[in-house]
Parts: structure tokens; sequence; C-alpha cells
């Protein structure tokens, strides 16, 4: 039997498409920065301002000895603060992890940064280095203790950006409890949300098991490969990863980032029982 | 205070990532929805959206809202997008069958699987011009004259493709619906 207009249109009716996955929007958030250059992310996070700065500090006299003052300021007042997150924003955190990041440019410099990361926490950078220039590396000595002080201001506003994520997660949770405890568990265990995601393999890091997963993707018209070792035991946070993006049809590592440190302030709240 | 028409957000998307975003968020399922259907890929899907989204930083010389909407534009560019992941050139049509036997008896697969699925496959089967045609007046509920501005042909090719669509369609489910009515 041939169906007729009505029956067709009520069968095709049947195919039901998948909600975008809410990993989409920081994706495009992230290529969108990348695109622009804008630098908005880093305010607090990977030291712009103070790069800002230091291009600018050796260019003219009174201007340079203005900023100069103010860093000597700056220096100060840092070195009063705590130069840790959980001294910084008040909040204890259950871990935090300290990280060395390497950006290799197309040119072939690169920049190395050590960084201290939170969950809620936000990331810290504490020092950045520039391999091979020496002078600017020591300028950004000078500079550094600014993201400190850039971390201190900006806890208020991450702190109720963490408050507006939780409650909506609360929401989501009394909508469909069942299909939230079954989804975290799933997310807690394999460190994968939304599609399923082939795990490449298992690397034991820093004493904490940790799951590899690769991600591609197209940024600006060429594949993006993003490795990442997850530790399902520290809330899915990464212990390594890199981003290789294509060059001349190539993959080439552009970012790196690797764990040095994880300091226990609480129990982890999912704790691996064989460690 | 009102919300800002598309077109403002689109002025300010360059420098401001806020009213990208918001953009962004106003048409993602659509356009996330649509690539979706076009590919039947999840990941493929996420990267045409992006691309669509990114690739309104450089709209201001294309994009004309005298023509059409900020969404009718997008449905052009995830369309063309969905093309270049078929391996098609612009202007370029395709009109190669996926390899699925019509003629085949009813299959038990079918019979055994999701309605969303069967459905799903059986539209995986149309040409990609139908296809197009079809996702953008069945599932998106497109005028014909829109659906024929996206696709850059007149409303009676739009017409044509539709009723090729259906009428393959109708031959490829009608083991199904048997199937169904059987139960």
């Amino acid at each position: 039997m041939i169906p007729s207009d009505e029956d067709l249109n009520c069968l095709l009716t049947a195919w039901t498409v998948p909600p975008s996955p809410g990993s989409l929007g920081r994706r495009l958030r992230r290529a969108y920065r990348d695109r622009t250059g804008s630098r908005s992310r880093r305010w607090f996070g990977n030291g712009v301002w103070t790069r800002w700065f230091s291009g600018l500090s050796p260019a003219a006299g009174m201007f340079a000895g203005i900023t100069a003052g103010a860093l000597i300021i700056l220096l100060v007042v840092a070195e009063a603060f705590p130069q840790s997150l959980a001294g910084l924003s008040g909040t204890t955190f259950p871990f935090t992890v300290d990280y060395e990041e390497i950006e290799h440019k197309a040119d072939g410099s690169s920049i190395r940064e050590l960084f201290t990361w939170a969950p809620t926490g936000g990331g810290l950078i504490l020092s950045s280095e520039f391999p091979g220039d020496p002078l600017r590396t020591a300028q950004q000595r000078i500079l550094d203790p600014l993201n400190l002080v850039l971390y201190w201001i900006a806890t208020p506003v991450r702190e109720r950006a963490v408050a507006r994520a939780e409650a909506r997660i609360e929401v989501l949770k009394a909508q469909n409890p069942v299909l939230f405890a079954k989804r975290m568990a799933e997310t807690q265990r394999t460190c994968i949300p939304g599609d399923p995601v082939p795990v490449l393999g298992r690397e034991t890091i820093l004493n904490y098991v940790t799951i590899e997963i690769q991600q591609e993707w197209i940024e600006e018209g060429k594949p993006v490969r993003f490795t990442h070792w997850s530790a399902p035991d520290l809330h899915c946070v990464a212990l390594k990863s890199t981003t290789e993006k294509t060059f001349h049809g190539e993959f080439r590592l552009a970012f790196e980032r690797r764990a040095l440190k994880v300091t226990m302030n609480a129990p982890a709240t999912h704790a691996n029982p064989e460690r | 205070m009102p919300e800002k028409t598309d077109e403002a957000l689109l002025d300010l998307a360059g420098r401001d990532e806020t009213a990208f975003m918001k953009l962004f968020e106003r048409h993602r399922e659509v356009i996330f929805r649509v690539a979706f259907r076009l590919t039947n890929s999840t990941a493929a899907a996420e990267d045409i959206t992006q691309e669509c989204f990114l690739g309104l930083l450089n709209a201001n010389g294309r994009f004309d809202p005298a023509k059409g909407s900020l969404r009718t534009y997008l449905y052009g560019a995830v369309r063309n997008h969905a093309r270049r992941y078929h391996g098609l050139r612009d202007g370029e049509v395709d009109l190669e069958d996926t390899g699925i036997d019509e003629a085949a008896e009813p299959s038990q697969v079918f019979l055994r699987q999701e309605q969303s699925e069967v459905i799903q496959q059986a539209i995986s089967t149309l040409p990609l011009p139908q296809r197009e045609a079809l996702i953008l007046f069945q599932y998106e509920e497109l005028p014909l004259e829109e659906v024929a501005a996206i696709l850059g042909i007149d409303m009676g090719a739009v017409k044509s493709r539709l009723h090729r669509a259906r009428a393959r369609l109708r031959r490829i489910l009608t083991p199904y619906f048997e199937g169904s009515n059987a139960r």
C-alpha cells in the first residue's frame, strides 16, 4: 500500500534531531577569539595586560617613568597578596593544579607560561617567559605580579558567574533528576560529555588515571586536533593536552600543556579507591 | 529594553563577542538541526554550524537585509557548507544516488529500527538537491519562495524536487508503512 500524503507527512515527523551540544558554544567562542584576536578571555588569565605594558614601557621617557613607578607600587601590592588561588579569592578549592603551557608560534618562537588552576577558581598566570628573548622575559618577570592583582579584582565577577552556572545546573537537575544523574555518572566515569568519542588510551599522570581523547574540528577552514588526557578523579580536569593546527596541510603542535603538580586541599569527590 | 535585531547584533558582532554569541544562541538550534539533517553527522553539523557563524564576521558585504532575513542567509550558508561536506563545488549538482536498492524486499532491518532512524536513512538516499528542498520545506516549514531563494532556483524547480523526493520516499517507506500498520 502506497502511503497517502497525510501518512507520509506523519511518518516524516518521526525524524528527530539531537539538540546541539553544549560544547559547541565554547568551541565557537574560542574560534571567535582566534579569528578576531579578541583578548577579553586573557585579561585575567594569560597576562595580556602585562604584555601590553611590557611592549609600551621602554617606548618613551615620561610614560615609561610613570609606568615604572606604577609597577613598583604593583610589585609592593602584589607581594602583599598570597600567591595562591585560595588566598586570593578567599575560597577553599578541593584541589589546585599547577601547569606548564608552551605556545609554539608559527614563526618558530614560543611562550612558556606557568599557571595554577582550580575548579571554579579559574586560572592564574604565575610567570611567563620567552625562550630565546631574555630581555622580554626580564620585562615580563617584573610585570607578572600584575596578574595576581587582576585575578583578585576579577574574583567577585568570576564567583557570580560560577553561582549562575551552578544555579543552571540545579534547574537541569530538578527538571529530570534521573537522566541528569545518569549523564553525570557517565561523564564522571568517562570524562566524555555528549557524543561518544573513542578513547585512545589510558595513562597515569601524577598518580592519577587519565583517559586520552582526541577531537578534531575545523577552524578557519583548517582542521584542528585537540588531544587531552582527563582525570575522572579530578572532576575530569585535563592533566595533559596538545593542540595541533594545520600548516601547509600537515598538523603541527601549537600548544602543549602538562600538569606539574596536583595539590589536594580537601578529599576529592570521586576518589579512586584503588589508589 | 527591546531586544536588539539580528542586523544590529551583526553590526556589532565583529568587535563585540557578546553580540556575536547572542546571535549564535538565537539561531544555533535551527542551524545545527539543518546541518545535521543535511549531513547525518553530529560532528559535521557542529563544524558546519561553527563555520556558518564565523562566516558572519565577513558577511557585511554579502548579507543584504533587503533580500531576506539573517536566518535565510544562514540557511544558505549551511547549505553551502553541507555541499562542501558532500564533496560538491558551488553550483555543482549531485545527481548520484547513494546506492540503496529501492527494489529490495521490505527490510526487516527497517521494521526493527526506531522510526526516526528509518526516516533518516530513507531521506539520506535522496539526491542532495531533493534532500535540501525537502528539509527546508518539510522540516523547517519555509515557504516555497524562500526555499527557492536559498537554493538559487525558481519555485517550479523547488516543487519538482519536492515532488520527486516525496515520490521516492513513498516507494522507500512503503514496506515500513505496511509493517507499521501490520503491527
